[in-house]
């Protein structure tokens, strides 16, 4: 699942400062898992930011609305009220909601009230941590299903390097080196000849090297749409 | 391993038939544009002992001048460097542009390495790079030296490179981590990769990094390995180091030694420990690489303290028995006399010198730009002819062309310097000498500054001088430097010791002291006394150092003669060496330029003392009383056989590195 981060509401409110009604936009998908932009999270950032154009003085009015996943437009038609209605709709879906309503509703100024951080899972009672990268190219299965792309800080591909730490990172102490946990896992699973096979140069291209990626099955292709232009 | 020649004086040193015990150092470039007195403290203190010195990569991610500059300017100042290159900051198109920049300005070792996490240093938020790891970087030097880059042309083929570079390519290891296994199987994919040897992280546990040897045995992995120091300078760093280096466990009885060190003896137990270090696991690997975080001038003494013979190898093992009265520190250099003070032999200094300079030479002439030394002589002189064949003789014997030049003793001064123009002028002509005496229409002065100074390998002419002022010098003089090559050798750490220079001559008592005060924290204090000093033996008395060359017992005899001979009435002459051993103090290193051709003794009529031939029985003293000193000094050069040889070698290194500034 993606996971992501509410922006301070300082920062909103700078984002929301020149419109007067706007409307919280939730997602009822992933980050309503990680609860950080489900309906609930909606309802509470709206009355959040009634409560501080109130304490501020400031002429902002803001509602909520929830749909089921802001990345399928065949979920718009849910909307409860007209987008273009309001001066501002701060979406606290993914970037790839804000990104995708954007498109839909050109004339909307669709705002992002959420950082997007990673692909992750819930790992412990409110905790999530990253496990993929989207880097184009899987490993997994040659490091025991642990992503060095993904959790080692330095992303490397043939091994530790020197600043593994008892078993953790020396970036941070709370983070796990990602090589010493493939190398524990590939020892218990008898596959340690892995660990000792070159990996030549990665082909980054395949991660964000090219600008936007696209996943097209032949079979169910349309005209594909426009697409922008990038370098 | 390669089979192929060596690509460097690292390589070589390293090779298994050489079997030395080798030691690399490290230096930082500056966070900054101030580099020159990193150069020139390197210079000074790496010069000697150390095959190789390893320049850092924006080391622990803190942002600072580069490597490779670096390694250019140690180039220039004729140490051989080792780039490290870390891929944290740069992609495939970067590095191996910048290696190819790298072995076009003439570096020829690289250390692979993956580089600090930008988190540990002061640009937090920067973008890392990692595009390779550091067997990645192995691998693309590896192509490149075949021949490609890791890119491919439109047909999908290797991309062809015009001219390849060949490496002696290096990585690291922590041999003291946690967790070891993995750390030596990402080794034996380095080495499978490219990596031809291996710098270690810094290890204070001689047993753990014996576990580790074995581990690399087991692995079958072959290249040789230097263990790492990093050289504790305080108990505050120690602890430091084990709190925040990962891999890196100080032990607590050396946290212990440096803390219960006074202030003041903090770096000499600092030397110590990575002395005695180095000593217990010298016989578990091929080397050491000592780095001394800026320290420099601590590195002469660890390799000494460590019982390092420097390459080659001295025939007979060096004993290591301290010399009971010194004062000083002294390396293994000087070697027991059996009479007291150890003596300061010149001549092994002297043949190991030769044989560098006979292996550089080759490579020169394998260039194309053998070093040919022209030697002008105006005018007859026995003597001199004496002196010329043993040039021709020592130039042939190290591969230089030695060519004399026999000019009319009548040639006008305006003549000579129109030939010394032209041999400036001629581009296989790389070293010139003139040989003294000349003739009284030509003043010497004159002449030796008409020399183009980048051929001047006596190191007399004003540019080269000023070059030595300034300590960015190709040359200095011959006799300067051997004294004090010699001086260094015997005592790495001069740093504040009581120096006295007798004499202060252009060749010898101003340039030895130029050459004793080029380093910035370790020069000894200087006193340089002359004719008009005032009380010698008042300063000779406290000199831990004493460096003496007058050559005035031989002035004396040659005045006495001369007025003789014109009739003058002349009372005997004085031909005792000009320093006593009531003037010496005790433990002093003494260091006897001067080379004083005397009669042995005079008979009653004031006439030298015959041999059985016949002959004025003359013998080679120097300017102090040799005896008398033995019982008395430290150390102390002979004469004949102690400043001497090594002045003979020092021409040959002067010829030597005039035609590789040139070439």
């Amino acid at each position: 699942m993606i996971v992501a981060e509410r922006k301070d509401i300082d920062e909103i409110l700078q984002l929301l400062a020149p419109y007067k009604r706007v409307l919280v936009l939730g997602c009822g998908s992933c980050v309503t898992v990680c609860l950080t932009g489900g309906e609930k999270q909606a309802e509470e950032l709206a009355t959040l930011l009634n409560l501080a154009a109130k304490q501020k003085n400031l002429p902002l009015k803001v509602e909520f609305d929830c749909i089921t996943r802001q990345c399928d437009r065949e979920f718009i038609a849910n909307l409860k009220g007209d987008l273009a209605g309001y001066d501002a709709v701060l979406s606290i879906a993914c970037g790839v909601g804000v990104g995708f309503m954007s498109e839909q509703f050109p004339k909307v100024a669709i705002l992002p009230g959420l950082n997007t951080t990673f692909y992750g899972a819930n790992t412990a009672p409110g905790e999530w941590k990253e496990y993929c990268h989207g880097c184009g190219e899987c490993v997994l299965a040659w490091t025991g299903g642990i992503c060095p792309i993904a959790r080692c800080s330095k992303s490397l591909i043939n091994g530790t390097c020197g600043g593994t730490n008892d078993g953790k990172c020396e970036v941070k102490q709370e983070m796990d080196c990602a090589w010493y946990l493939i190398y524990k896992r590939l020892q218990e699973l008898g596959r340690l000849n892995e660990l000792s096979t070159f990996r030549p140069a990665r082909n980054w291209s395949k991660d964000r090297s090219r600008g936007v990626r696209r996943l097209s099955h032949a079979e169910l292709a349309q005209e594909p749409e426009q697409e922008e232009a990038h370098s | 391993m390669s089979t192929t020649d060596p690509v460097s004086r690292l390589e070589r040193a390293l090779a298994a038939t050489a079997g030395h015990f080798v030691v690399t150092a490290e230096i930082g470039p500056p966070k900054g544009i101030n580099i020159d007195p990193v150069i020139a403290e390197a210079r000074h203190s790496l010069s000697q002992g150390v095959t190789a010195v390893n320049v850092t990569d924006i080391q622990t991610a803190v942002m600072r001048a580069g490597s490779l500059v670096g390694c250019k300017l140690l180039i220039d100042v004729g140490i051989e460097p080792v780039l490290q290159m870390v891929t944290r900051d740069r992609n495939r198109l970067a590095l191996q542009s910048d290696l190819l920049s790298a072995y076009i300005l003439g570096v020829r070792n690289v250390l692979a390495l993956t580089g600090d996490h930008v988190a540990m240093g002061d640009h937090p938020e920067a973008k890392i790079v990692y595009d390779l790891d550091s067997v990645g970087l192995l691998a693309a030097m590896t192509n490149l030296e075949a021949g490609h880059d890791l890119g491919r042309d439109l047909k999908g083929k290797p991309n062809e490179l015009d001219g390849a570079p060949a490496f002696f390519k290096g990585c690291c290891v922590t041999p003291c981590a946690q967790e070891v296994e993995p750390q030596v199987i990402k080794l034996a994919k380095k080495v499978a990769a490219g990596a031809q040897f291996v710098q270690t992280q810094a290890v204070y546990d001689p047993a753990a990094f014996e576990s580790f040897m074995k581990l690399v045995e087991k692995y079958g992995i072959k290249v040789p390995i230097l263990v790492g120091i990093v050289l504790l300078k305080n108990a505050g760093m120690a602890k430091y180091m084990n709190k925040s280096v990962p891999g890196v466990s100080v032990p607590e009885p050396i946290i212990q030694r440096l803390s219960d060190a006074a202030k003041a003896d903090r770096q000499k137990v600092a030397v110590d420990i990575a002395a005695e270090l180095v000593a217990a696991m010298k016989p578990m690997c091929q080397g050491a690489h000592l780095m001394t975080l800026g320290w420099d001038h601590c590195v002469p003494q660890i390799v000494a303290q460590a019982g390092i013979t420097v390459a080659p190898p001295a025939a007979a093992a060096a004993t290591t028995k301290p010399a009971e009265r010194a004062a000083i520190q002294l390396s293994d250099f000087a070697k027991d006399s059996g009479m007291g003070a150890r003596l300061i032999d010149g001549e092994p200094l002297a043949q190991e010198m030769q044989q560098k300079i006979a292996v550089e030479a080759a490579e020169l002439t394998a260039k194309g730009r053998k070093p040919r030394l022209v030697a002008v002589q105006v005018g007859e002189n026995p003597a001199s002819k004496i002196y010329t064949n043993m040039q021709a003789k020592n130039c042939e014997s190290v591969g230089i062309e030695y060519q004399l030049l026999n000019l009319p003793a009548e040639m006008m001064q305006e003549e000579l310097l129109a030939r010394l123009a032209e041999l400036g002028a001629d581009h296989a002509v790389t070293g010139i000498i003139l040989q003294m005496p000349l003739p009284p229409q030509i003043n010497a002065r004159t002449v030796q500054a008409a020399i183009d100074w980048r051929k001047d390998v006596e190191g007399l002419h004003p540019a080269n001088l000023g070059r030595l002022l300034l300590s960015n010098e190709i040359v200095a003089p011959c006799t300067a430097k051997a004294a004090v090559e010699l001086l260094k050798r015997t005592c790495p750490d001069l740093a504040g010791k009581e120096t006295v220079v007798v004499g202060h001559s252009e060749i010898v008592g101003k340039p030895v002291a130029a050459l004793l005060l080029q380093s910035l924290n370790a020069s000894p204090t200087v006193t340089v006394c002359h004719v008009a000093t005032k009380d010698l033996a008042a300063h000779t008395r406290r000199a831990e150092v004493l460096i003496v060359a007058t050559g005035v017992s031989q002035a004396r005899w040659l005045g006495y003669q001369r007025r003789r001979k014109a009739g003058e009435a002349v009372s005997r002459p004085d031909l005792s060496p000009i320093i006593k051993a009531d003037m010496l103090r005790e433990g002093a290193i003494v260091i006897d330029v001067a080379i004083n051709r005397i009669p042995r003794g005079l008979d009653g009529a004031g006439e030298p003392l015959k041999n059985a031939k016949g002959k004025p029985d003359l013998v080679t003293v120097g300017d102090v009383d040799f005896q008398g000193a033995l019982s008395k000094v430290a150390a102390i050069t002979p004469v004949p056989g102690g400043v001497g040889p090594v002045t003979v070698a020092m021409l040959l290194a002067n010829t030597l590195a005039c035609a590789k500034a040139l070439a």
